[in-house]
């Protein structure tokens, strides 16, 4: 097997010295000449029916070129989704404080703020829902009083405000408890978060006649935003054109249009490019933020510490429209159930309908709340039975070839490796010093797969050229991974290889840059091309240097003969010599899905993870026992990723996330009031964690390859922030004596506690 | 923010002119950092704006027997000037107030005169016994920094009165000021509550002769505890000692619940904090030494 | 009613006549006015640092500073920093550690830190967190960026 040359290097990235220098272009930064200027005019009520609206004065207003509401849109126009359930305007009814009811367009923004003010809405205020748990009832009031009518994905179990019902059963949970030695029980509780990407939601249209529909976009999910522009439009697909800009930070964010499909009609109205850009207070009011939960658990154990069965339910509040709420419980469900053994697991997620934004994917959906809940919860199961807690994890964790709750089998199982090395590089066995503790929390996740093509050229100068269909947001797995993947096919160094991320009408579709999949499906694409490719140059050099193609290898940018290497032409030269032009190849990556136990679930979108990182952290906290302030002091992170392409982006992304869950678990909460009102709508009042917030982070590399992406790797960017709560969590445990069974824990509850 | 007209007044007579004439329609600007965000929001939404930057003589930092403090030096530059142990509170409280960034525009004066219930540099203020000079056009007088401020944002200024400079009487020997914030995380936040101690000791170390305690985020502006500060004068400063002022100062604080914290955990974080504050305090009179 | 006014602003060395009405901020003037976008803007209320410039060296937010404000100082911003496509070794430095991400914060970190080590060439922890608390970064966990920081200060780097 021949070294790798530039994979497992800390080569440089595509972006960073444009990014060093300011000339990188955002979406925030991207602007057309003559553009116009959108703005959103959004409920203020959390819950309310919307008696009339008028926007008559608005439209007169001199500069004002667009004005939407409702009844300026096709009738019962619903956004596509697992349910069809959300207009693009409220029309008879404001479901969230925030929610969309009116759009403009005009020459300034300071034109397009007073146009909105001269909007008139009659509202009549109805009491909002606000507890999930509550909802769920059948006496609650109904979020959608119409729900029965809408078009809905097979095979999901909803009714009235339950827009999911995600169920798992392994064995028999009665029987298990039944022959248990401790019964534990406990219900956790979890605020919702917000990505709060450094850089606003943008985007600029352009729907002109006879031209193709455009629009700029800073999404991480190009296709889907085309889809939904597309379905706004009542055009084909194909004939929409979404074109990436840079992105400053996205997290699952930037994955909803937003705000696309409503500047693509301001932009037809009108008829002239629109700019839309979503103020930080409009995206903490009205963004997707992370599910609020509660989860309540029970575990049987033996005092031998066997797990013998788990019984969770859990409430996720979806907010006022279903969204991605029935995936995000089906992942919740595989989070709850944990890389255990137990033998016998019942688990219910309800996915519930409330008067609040809606609720979506962040970083891991699915996962923070459910391995907060789980680890804290073992935490306490170890507790009842004097077990230490890394010891009922060693005892009980599943490895190589078994089984998981949903009846997948498990292969290239790190797991147990993670929590050796992490435990270890912490000194786990160490006694603590006074208000001093430390935190263990393990687990696993996916790598999601789904489609990505990639197109792979020579150019003229001999440097290959790789066309994807998702954007860099921010990670390197794109500019950095993919890169690094086709310069090793290719046998090249990095900077003769270029990444050209492609608009939509390039064909190239992608599922985006997401769910952990990036480089492990977008690598395997581009390098299905570049295999490709090569098989091509080496056919022209066949033919060019007269020599069999197996006896030909392509290295250092020039194919050369193996018997003779002096025999060789260098790949600009091939280049220009190719009589059919410029070399090029198409593949596609669409890995098979891993295969699971049907019978053991229920109404789950995302029933089984792919190709599973895993995955152990461990926190050393210091507790202040006045002022209650914690802080993390040392924090170790050992991730199981298959292959490591570049460890600087691997600890980039575990760095990264371990930071926005420590945020999640000592200080950030979207807060809602009674009435169902946002109150914290700016950075003054979310607050995010600072450079003092940081602790010194030890990231520990843990290579169980996969034959899933380049070289074996599995995907990375979401599972460092599934497990910072729950370790942060069960050290505070350790050092204060006491259980939090809420999150942030804030130094108010500690020091009131 | 809605257009205004810009003024750049080059004396404080002519500024103090302007803001006669235009009355609540103008406001002053000084760093700015607060006027700003209070603009944008449209809490406040002056027709005019008055500069104070064109005047001459704002920005200076004078020590002569005490410290004559320009209202418009920034607050970078009065935590740089400061190395004394009897006014390290103060130091301390203008590190931690914002960002470095907010540190560099934002000014001595414009903290006083925002008048927010958690302004950081008050309570070394008040425990420093701060005079504030104000002038207007046709006259001069000056307070003290305590009764200054007269309620949330609102303060004693008369129509057309400028702050024009902090003075600090010369600190007594063996004194020591400590200031301890409290935050939703480690940096960049407005106070929970905030505290700053100062105790003057007696020539034998041990016997604190004078104190005083300066609280923010507990009361609609920030205050002395005076039942703290007679509890600790005179007397030995033991644990008991110490313990019993914080716990006086409590009494004293009127705290609320807000979007930052509850009641309870301002009145706990008072007694917790003001116990360090006092130590802390103590052991910089008693060390003499600079930071 | 507006009230416009001419004002000279020199950005990285350079001196403009713009006419702008007061109650334009420096972020905005720098962005819409000279096209300057290394400059970036979210929050507009002092919480982020992502509009951070230097003004006669020290590093304010721009979104709170009004443009006219800014008259008769040197202001500088990312644009202004490389010279002649030269990138100084902080910001070589930022690059290569893995201490750019997204990149949105980068700019205001690269000139805070650029004047946190022209005051201070050698500071200490405590000094590196008291001087970029105020630049918000969502990506890195600030790992890499004090790596990248700490790094340029044992090389005597100053910018």
């Amino acid at each position: 097997m021949t070294q790798e040359k530039v994979i497992g290097q800390r080569k440089p990235r595509q972006d960073v010295l444009a990014k060093s220098t300011g000339a990188f272009v955002y979406g925030m930064d991207f602007q057309i000449p003559g553009q116009l200027y959108g703005a959103i005019l959004r409920s203020p009520h959390p819950h309310a029916l919307i008696r009339s609206v008028d926007a008559s004065r608005a439209q007169a207003l001199a500069g004002v070129e667009a004005v939407l509401t409702a009844k300026d849109l096709p009738a019962g126009l619903l956004m596509p989704g697992v349910v069809c359930d959300q207009p693009l305007l409220a029309s008879d009814r404001a479901r969230y404080h925030g929610e969309p009811i009116a759009a403009v367009a005009a020459q300034s923004p300071d034109l397009a703020q007073q146009a909105l003010g001269l909007i008139v809405v009659d509202y009549q205020p109805l009491p909002a829902i606000i507890d999930a748990e509550t909802a769920t009832a059948d006496e609650s009031l109904l979020v959608h009083e119409a729900w029965e009518t809408y078009q809905a994905e097979e095979g999901l179990v909803r009714w009235r405000n339950v827009c999911c019902h995600a169920a798992l059963n392994k064995g028999d949970v009665e029987r298990g408890f039944a022959s248990a030695d401790e019964i534990i029980e406990g219900t956790y509780t979890t605020e919702s978060v917000h990505q709060s990407h450094l850089e606003p939601r943008v985007a600029t249209a352009v729907v002109l006649p006879g031209e193709v529909p455009t629009v700029y976009s800073n999404t991480q999910l190009l296709y889907w935003i085309r889809t939904n522009v597309a379905h706004v439009l009542g055009v084909p697909e194909e004939q929409v054109r979404i074109v990436p800009t840079g992105i400053g930070g996205a997290f699952g964010s930037k994955l909803y249009p937003q705000i696309e499909p409503l500047t693509a009609l301001l932009s037809r109205v009108a008829g002239k490019a629109v700019r839309m850009v979503v103020p930080l207070s409009d995206e903490l009011l009205a963004g997707v933020p992370r599910h609020p939960t509660k989860t309540r658990l029970k575990t049987a154990v033996m005092r031998d510490g066997t797990l013998v069965a788990q019984q969770a339910t859990m409430y996720l509040d979806g907010g006022a429209y279903t969204g991605s709420t029935p995936e995000i419980a089906s992942v919740a469900v595989l989070c709850l159930a944990g890389p255990y053994r137990t033998p016998n697991v019942h688990i219910d997620v309800y996915g519930v309908l409330t008067n609040k934004t809606n609720f979506g994917a962040y970083r891991g959906p699915g996962g923070p709340y459910s391995v907060f809940a789980l680890e804290t919860h073992l935490d306490e199961v170890a507790a009842r039975i004097g077990m230490d807690p890394l010891d009922l994890r060693l005892k009980n964790i599943l490895g190589e070839g078994d089984e998981a709750a949903n009846g997948q089998i498990l292969t290239s199982v790190g797991l147990r490796e993670t929590v050796e090395r992490a435990t270890q590089a912490i000194g786990w066995r160490e006694a603590a010093a006074t208000n001093r503790g430390k935190g263990i929390s393990l687990g696993w996740w996916t790598t999601t797969l789904q489609r990505s093509t990639s197109e792979a050229l020579l150019d003229a100068n001999g440097k290959v050229v790789i066309r994807v269909g998702t954007n860099e947001m921010g990670t390197g797995a794109i500019m950095g991974g993919v890169r690094q993947v086709a310069a090793e096919t290719m046998g090249l160094d990095v900077d003769d290889v270029l990444i050209d991320v492609e608009d939509t009408l390039s064909g190239l579709w992608d599922w985006g840059s997401q769910g952990s999949r990036t480089l492990a499906n977008v690598g395997r694409a581009a390098q299905f091309a570049c295999q490709d490719l090569r098989l091509k140059i080496l056919s022209l050099a066949e033919k060019l240097l007269e020599t069999e193609r197996e006896r030909l290898d392509l290295a250092g940018g020039e194919v050369f003969s193996i018997d003779n290497p002096e025999e060789k032409i260098t790949l600009k030269a091939l280049a220009q010599l190719s009589p059919e032009g410029i070399l090029r190849s198409r593949a596609e990556s669409n890995a098979e899905p891993a295969t699971y136990d049907k019978s053991r679930l229920t109404s789950c979108l995302y029933p089984a993870f792919h190709h599973p990182s895993y995955h152990c952290h461990v926190a050393e906290v210091e507790v202040d026992p006045g002022t209650g302030m914690t802080r993390v002091l040392r924090y170790v992170a050992a991730h199981d990723i298959g292959r490591a392409i570049n460890p600087t982006l691997i600890e980039g992304q575990i760095e990264g996330g371990v930071v926005q869950g420590i945020g999640m678990a000592l200080m950030e909460e979207v807060l809602y009031d009674k009435q169902g009102f946002r109150t914290n709508i700016n950075w003054t009042d979310y607050k995010l964690p600072t450079l003092a917030d940081m602790p010194e982070i030890e990231s520990i590399i843990v290579e169980h390859p996969t034959n899933l992406g380049p070289y074996g790797s599995k995907g990375l960017g979401e599972s460092p922030a599934l497990h910072p709560p729950a370790a942060v969590a069960n050290a505070i445990g350790a050092a204060t004596g006491k259980r939090f069974r809420s999150l942030p824990i804030t130094p108010e509850k500690i020091a009131l506690a | 923010m809605r257009p205004f007209e810009y003024h750049e007044p080059t004396s404080i007579e002519a500024a103090s002119e302007l803001l006669a004439e235009h009355g609540s329609d103008a406001a002053a600007l000084a760093g700015g950092t607060a006027l700003l965000i209070d603009m944008r929001h449209g809490e406040l939404q002056p027709r005019h704006v008055v500069s104070l930057w064109k005047i001459p003589g704002l920005g200076k930092f004078h020590t002569n027997g005490g410290l004559r403090i320009g209202a418009l030096l920034t607050v970078t530059e009065l935590g740089d000037a400061l190395r004394d142990p009897a006014t390290l509170g103060l130091r301390e409280a203008a590190r931690m107030l914002g960002s470095w960034q907010v540190q560099n525009m934002a000014t001595v004066g414009g903290n006083i005169c925002k008048a927010s219930p958690g302004a950081d540099l008050v309570p070394p203020l008040l425990c420093l016994d701060a005079r504030l000079s104000l002038r207007s056009a046709g006259s001069e007088r000056e307070v003290p920094v305590d009764g200054f401020l007269t309620g949330p944002d609102q303060t004693a200024l008369r129509p057309a009165e400028l702050l024009v400079s902090i003075l600090i009487p010369q600190p007594p020997p063996h004194t020591g000021t400590a200031f301890l914030k409290i935050m939703r995380r480690q940096a960049l936040d407005c106070s929970i509550v905030s505290v700053c101690a100062r105790v003057t000791l007696e020539d034998d170390g041990l016997t604190c002769k004078e104190a005083r305690i300066g609280l923010a985020a507990v009361a609609p502006n920030p205050i002395r505890s005076l039942r703290a500060e007679v509890a600790l004068a005179g007397k030995r400063l033991e644990d008991a000692t110490i313990r019993e002022a914080a716990q006086l100062a409590r009494s004293e604080a009127r705290p609320i619940t807000d979007v930052r914290a509850s009641a309870d955990y301002r009145s706990h974080l008072v007694g917790v904090l003001l116990e360090r504050a006092i130590r802390k305090a103590a052991d910089r009179a008693r060390e003499g030494k600079g930071n | 009613m507006t009230a416009a006014m001419t004002i000279s602003l020199t950005v990285n060395g350079q001196t403009h006549a713009l006419e702008i009405e007061p109650q334009e901020t420096l972020l905005h003037v720098l962005r819409a006015r000279l096209g300057l976008t290394g400059t970036k803007a979210n929050c507009e209320e002092g919480e982020c640092g992502a509009c951070t410039v230097l003004l006669d060296g020290q590093p304010v937010n721009s979104c709170l500073l009004l443009a006219v404000r800014a008259e008769g100082s040197r202001i500088q911003t990312i644009e202004g920093v490389a010279e002649d496509g030269q990138l100084t070794p902080l910001q070589e430095a930022f690059a290569a550690e893995g201490a750019i991400q997204c990149g949105y914060c980068t700019p205001g970190f690269l000139l805070t830190t650029a004047a946190l080590l022209s005051a201070n060439p050698h500071p200490t922890d405590e000094e590196i967190t008291h001087a970029l608390s105020g630049n918000i970064c969502r990506c890195t966990g600030y790992t890499k960026i004090v790596k990248a920081v700490r790094q340029a200060a044992a090389k005597g780097v100053q910018a």
